[in-house]
């Protein structure tokens, strides 16, 4: 039996991937469904409830013509390491937006860094990708900050000037 | 100015001293905004009659080994049935009383459940997400609130020195933390959020000179009371 702290934090990481409450807890019941299927031997590991998750939202995605995780292209910038990322900063009311503009693989990816505090070697034996593979997927979620930090600076300075305008 | 790395290759992103008190780490703003989402009290009874329903499913044989098959398939019907029965009776009494707790006083169970949140929080001492020594430049900072943080009357009379504050939940809902710091070195937190007396049931209220309802939990003292239209919740150790 699983317990309530155990239910959410599966909850939250199908939130990260499907980005939406009512899809979150629909993809929950059916994996969790799936897991029960496999019966009593198979003891509660979060991890291995996450991979069925993981897998269940695949399927979702593919039956409705969607791609899951977006590919990496060859030659992509990388990060050199996850702290590059620690030290990153954020206008806390930027964060919801910045949630919003990354894709599921980077959500993902999000959520093990940030929830399940992993390294990113830890995240490639996780999800059994390249290294490389999330450290581009890192660099996309910095500079997906930067670029509503960028917006959010552009939006107040054309505020200003539209008042100095008047 | 890029900030220097560690290694000296990575690049931070610029931020002016303007906007410098209004930002936090992205790693904890991701945290928070990622642990905001939750499913509520229903939503949780609905997940876990349906891990005790399929629990049901899951019945050990152990029948003697000279039983025919049908026997033992007939004294496996009946023990599911038996089963089926005490697991559904028992999930109706768990139904039942999570219900009959939102029609009477729950005051015990949910100051506990508080104290012993803010307790944790106070234990876990995660970095402050701003330093300030008034609360002006908090007020500015917790944006993200839907009431504003006040000065405690029944707080200040301590004089303890304020060192700055983070963005917490209290029963997922997003509160304050504020810090401070006794004369002997110790720190004591102070949590702030918006009461709702159907959600956190009936508290004392320092305006009607009513004392602070005190817990000890996990070795700290919580204090709860209600100041301001605010539920405050003052954690410190107990030496």
């Amino acid at each position: 039996m699983l317990s309530r702290q155990q239910l959410q934090g599966l909850y939250r990481y199908c939130f990260c991937l499907t980005r939406e409450r009512g899809s979150a807890e629909d993809l929950l019941q059916t994996s969790l469904e799936k897991w029960i299927r496999r019966g009593k031997e198979v003891e509660y590991s979060h991890a291995y409830i996450r991979k069925i998750i993981r897998n269940q939202f695949v399927d979702d995605c593919r039956r409705k013509q969607k791609v899951a995780f977006d590919p990496i292209e060859e030659y992509t910038p990388v990060l050199l390491d996850e702290t590059c990322l620690e030290t990153l900063q954020i206008q806390h009311h930027l964060i919801e937006q910045v949630f919003n503009l990354l894709n599921s693989a980077e959500r993902e990816v999000l959520y093990l860094w940030a929830i399940d505090g992993f390294s990113a070697s830890e995240i490639s034996e996780d999800l059994n990708q390249p290294r490389g593979t999330i450290l581009s997927r890192l660099h996309r979620i910095r500079q997906k900050v930067a670029d509503a930090t960028e917006e959010q600076k552009r939006r107040l300075s054309g505020g200003h000037h539209e008042q100095q305008n008047r | 100015m890029l900030p220097k790395s560690r290694r000296g290759a990575c690049q931070g992103v610029i931020m002016n001293n303007k906007t410098d008190k209004m930002n936090t780490s992205f790693k904890q703003s991701a945290k928070q905004f990622i642990e905001l989402q939750h499913l509520d009290d229903e939503q949780l009874i609905r997940f876990e009659h349906l891990l005790v329903d399929h629990m049901v499913e899951e019945l050990p044989v152990g029948s003697s080994p000279t039983a025919t098959r049908t026997e033992q398939t007939g004294d496996l019907s009946n023990a599911k049935v038996r089963l089926r029965f005490y697991v559904a009776l028992v999930a109706s009494l768990i139904l039942i009383v999570t219900m009959s707790l939102n029609f009477y006083p729950q005051e015990p169970a949910m100051s506990w459940k508080i104290a012993d949140e803010v307790a944790m929080n106070h234990i876990n001492m995660k970095p402050l997400e701003i330093d300030a020594q008034r609360i002006e430049p908090l007020r500015e900072y917790f944006t993200e609130l839907n009431f504003s943080i006040v000065k405690s009357n029944l707080f200040s009379k301590q004089n303890y020195q304020m060192l700055g504050g983070r963005y917490c939940s209290i029963q997922g809902v997003i509160a304050a933390q504020i810090r401070y710091q006794t004369d002997t070195g110790n720190k004591v937190t102070l949590y702030e959020v918006g009461y709702d007396a159907e959600r956190y049931g009936e508290l004392p209220k320092a305006e009607s000179s009513e004392q602070a309802l005190e817990i000890y939990v996990r070795g700290v003292r919580v204090a709860i009371w209600v100041e301001k239209g605010l539920l405050m919740a003052e954690v410190q150790s107990i030496d």
